[in-house]
């Protein structure tokens, strides 16, 4: 097999699929449980595709995934955190982001939702760090970037374009899975698909709302709200079966509440079960 | 009383003195009039919802008011997305066939029997479907679909003065534009009033869910909510497959469906008399579509598995026993003797084997799993679904409203072969049904226990086991 031969769109994807697998299991503690999680996710991914992505399918979903496995880990008590939030942490955290957003352009929405937490979590003059390098040097070396590459070939009105052309694009993209799926069949998802995990999403938020205490469930849905709000505002069709962050958005929080749902039940006695006792019939 | 009384004078004579009663009893005149007072009522009923917010709703209105309010707004998200629909579509490829079908007798009036060359000519008749004696007209329209949907369409046509068409069927075997050229196609206000009865059955299987729910749930405002998103389905009403546009019997088959468990939600713990009920219930719904009989068929296996001793046998029998006889009594096709019986359930079969290798896979290359996630792309929330059906699996109402959604979904899921709107409305609603449920039952569940702290302080948050509760800043 040749590797050269694979997209880099694929890889972008794998990129993708690790790092929430790698989330989802410092979540949940298992990986069958987190496979579990990440494989609707797996399977709406257009793997079929031969068409070239780039800014406007792959990397912010790749960007995004990698920036909620951070954000996890350095939420999570221990000696990773530890690591994560040190000097060196987050100097790595800051050329990490800087490299995102080069080519994930929209990541720092989902960077800036991060730094606003973690400065809200911090106290006194700490609270500048996560903005310093979550935020202000990422977008830095982006405007750096963008002035240098005006400055070199006269195009003055690169930052307006760049804004049009990069941020406010790939939020969904149709074309990019058109090549997976036959023209028929994309027609119907958008005739009657478009919007039915609306009745699912929001019982399971609602549910959700019980596990708010647990380490993972403000960076996990703050981090799913600012890709679905994303999604929202910027983006006109709201597929989901079209759409890789909106995808990682519903699917991925909806799928750690129902395992720990499933585990928080299997715990409970008899007794302690919702509602009355298992009916039978014609007793 | 005296029969047919009116509405007032039921009312005037058997709730007028019980008010009267109850006003004296509260130190008031009975003589006040019925609206005195009214207006401080009101007043008090928005202070209350002032004050208390959400629950003051609940002492502000009756149950019956809330639950009129509720079946309005579900009528009227329902309606408002369905109308437009049923009011503009053109007409469809099969909508003047069903009114042809709904007018013709549906009880075969023809004589039982088997003439020299009779096979022979019943194939150049099925086939060509171009009829050339009301024998064989009658006995296709008899044998390819069961009679309900034909009862119901043929009422309606003889309530409003249609009693024939003079249009032709639809002729598959010329362009649709063709068709319209020669006006193979449904008048107006025909039409019209077919897709208005789609909708009312489209809105009574509404309100089956709602009262369902309630009955499940316990709460009228958790019912509304499990109600409301089946009513903005698409797929009942925004394409002109959908069920409400389509003219044909998947409308009713979808209230006979939802009929079925509202019925098995009240008979499962009835004995005979529920098997009774749930067998004329299966037998309608067997008699609307031959997949009507899905739902039966798992109440018969719940029986056999959950009723005990003699009652795993008796059960069941009384319940296919009483079905079958609703069957025949509305298709007497099949009555006259056993072989004719034979002969016509055997036409049934391979009539339905022909049609259905007639038709394409789809509008376009559909595959299978294309077919399956365009029917029900609802099942990458399959671990969501898990889990709210994982905790409400021991409320009373779940091993029936499980099985009925599983034989319902599966069932159509395993024959479905185009992915139209009209056959993914019965999936959806049997997974939305037992989601919706579940899922609400656990929301409200969580909403009475919510002054306790939630999992959080349990043991699966220590490090190492899934996490740490979060504490302090850093």
């Amino acid at each position: 097999m040749n590797l050269a031969s694979i997209p880099f769109s694929q890889v972008l994807l794998g990129v993708e699929l690790v790092a929430l697998l790698s989330g989802c299991r410092l979540v949940l503690g298992k990986w069958v449980a987190a496979a579990l999680v990440v494989l609707p996710v797996a399977a709406l991914l257009p793997w079929r595709t031969s068409v070239y992505a780039w800014h406007s399918s792959a990397v912010l979903p790749a960007g995004a995934a990698v920036i909620w496995l951070w954000w996890l880990a350095a939420e999570r008590e221990g000696k990773i955190q530890k690591r994560l939030t040190g000097v060196a942490g987050w100097a790595i955290a800051a050329a990490a982001a800087s490299g995102i957003v080069q080519f994930a352009p929209q990541a720092l929405i989902v960077l800036a939702a991060a730094a606003a937490y973690r400065a809200a979590r911090a106290s006194g003059a700490r609270r500048l760090v996560p903005v310093a390098a979550l935020f202000v040097a990422p977008l830095c070396s982006k405007a750096l970037i963008l002035v240098a590459a005006a400055a070199a070939t006269g195009y003055g009105h690169g930052a307006s374009y760049w804004l049009g052309s990069n941020f406010l694009e790939g939020w969904a993209s149709r074309s990019w899975f058109e090549a997976t799926g036959s023209y028929a069949f994309l027609n119907t998802q958008a005739e009657f698909n478009t919007l039915f995990w609306l009745p699912m999403a929001l019982p399971v938020a609602a549910i959700g709302f019980a596990w708010r205490r647990r380490w993972w469930f403000a960076p996990t849905f703050l981090w799913a709200a600012v890709l679905l709000g994303g999604t929202l505002a910027l983006e006109r069709n709201l597929y989901l079966q079209f759409s890789l962050p909106m995808q990682m958005a519903l699917l991925v929080p909806a799928g750690l509440i129902a395992v720990e749902m499933i585990r928080e039940c299997g715990k409970v006695t008899a007794d302690a079960a919702p509602n009355d006792a298992r009916g039978t019939p014609a007793e | 009383m005296r029969p047919h009384a009116p509405v007032s004078v039921v009312f005037f004579r058997c709730r007028a003195p019980v008010a009267a009663a109850k006003m004296r009893a509260a130190g008031r005149p009975a003589s006040a009039g019925a609206f005195e007072g009214t207006w401080e009522r009101g007043l008090s009923g928005f202070s209350s919802i002032a004050r208390g917010g959400l629950r003051g709703i609940s002492s502000a209105f009756s149950p019956a008011s809330r639950t009129l309010a509720a079946l309005l707004v579900i009528s009227y998200a329902a309606a408002a997305l369905a109308l437009p629909y049923a009011i503009v579509a053109p007409s469809g490829t099969d909508d003047t066939n069903w009114a042809q079908r709904a007018l013709a007798p549906w009880w075969f009036p023809q004589p039982r029997g088997v003439a020299a060359g009779w096979e022979k000519e019943r194939e150049l008749h099925f086939h060509d479907q171009k009829w050339t004696s009301a024998y064989w007209r009658d006995y296709f329209y008899a044998i390819d679909h069961p009679s309900v949907t034909r009862i119901v369409y043929r009422a309606a046509l003889h309530a409003a003065g249609i009693r024939e068409l003079v249009n032709k069927p639809w002729d598959g075997t010329i362009s649709n534009d063709r068709n319209e050229d020669l006006g193979h196609i449904l008048p107006y206000r025909v039409r019209t009033l077919m897709r208005s009865v789609n909708l009312v059955f489209f809105l009574a299987t509404l309100y089956l869910i709602f009262f369902a729910g309630k009955r499940a749930l316990g709460s009228g405002g958790l019912a509304f909510l499990a109600a409301l998103p089946i009513a903005v389905e698409p797929v009942m009403s925004k394409t002109q497959l959908s069920i409400v546009t389509y003219i044909g019997d998947d409308a009713i088959l979808l209230f006979m469906v939802v009929l079925f468990w509202f019925a098995w939600l009240w008979a499962k713990d009835r004995g005979t008399a529920g098997a009774v009920v749930l067998g004329a219930a299966g037998g309608l719904a067997t008699a609307t579509q031959v997949n009507g009989c899905l739902p039966l068929l798992a109440a018969v296996v719940y029986y056999a598995i959950y009723a005990r001793a003699w009652r795993r046998v008796a059960l069941p029998t009384v319940m296919m026993g009483t079905a079958a006889a609703v069957f025949l009594a509305l298709n007497p096709v099949y009555l006259g003797g056993a072989a004719w019986m034979a002969r016509a359930l055997r036409d049934t079969m391979s009539l339905r084997t022909y049609i259905r290798g007639q038709q394409p896979c789809g509008p376009g290359d559909f595959t299978r799993v294309e077919t399956i996630l365009a029917a029900v792309p609802h099942i990458y929330f399959y671990l969501a679904v898990a889990a709210v059906a994982f905790a409400a699996r021991r409320t009373s109402w779940f091993g029936v409203t499980a099985f009925w959604s599983a034989s319902v979904f599966f069932g159509n899921l395993a024959l479905i072969h185009k992915a139209v709107p009209r056959y993914a409305a019965p999936i959806r609603v049997a997974l939305l049904v037992l989601f919706m449920t579940a899922g609400l039952t656990a929301l409200g569940d969580a909403w009475r226990a919510r002054p306790a702290r939630g999992p959080a302080t349990s043991a699966a948050c220590r490090e190492g086991d899934g996490g740490t509760v979060r504490e302090g800043a850093e």
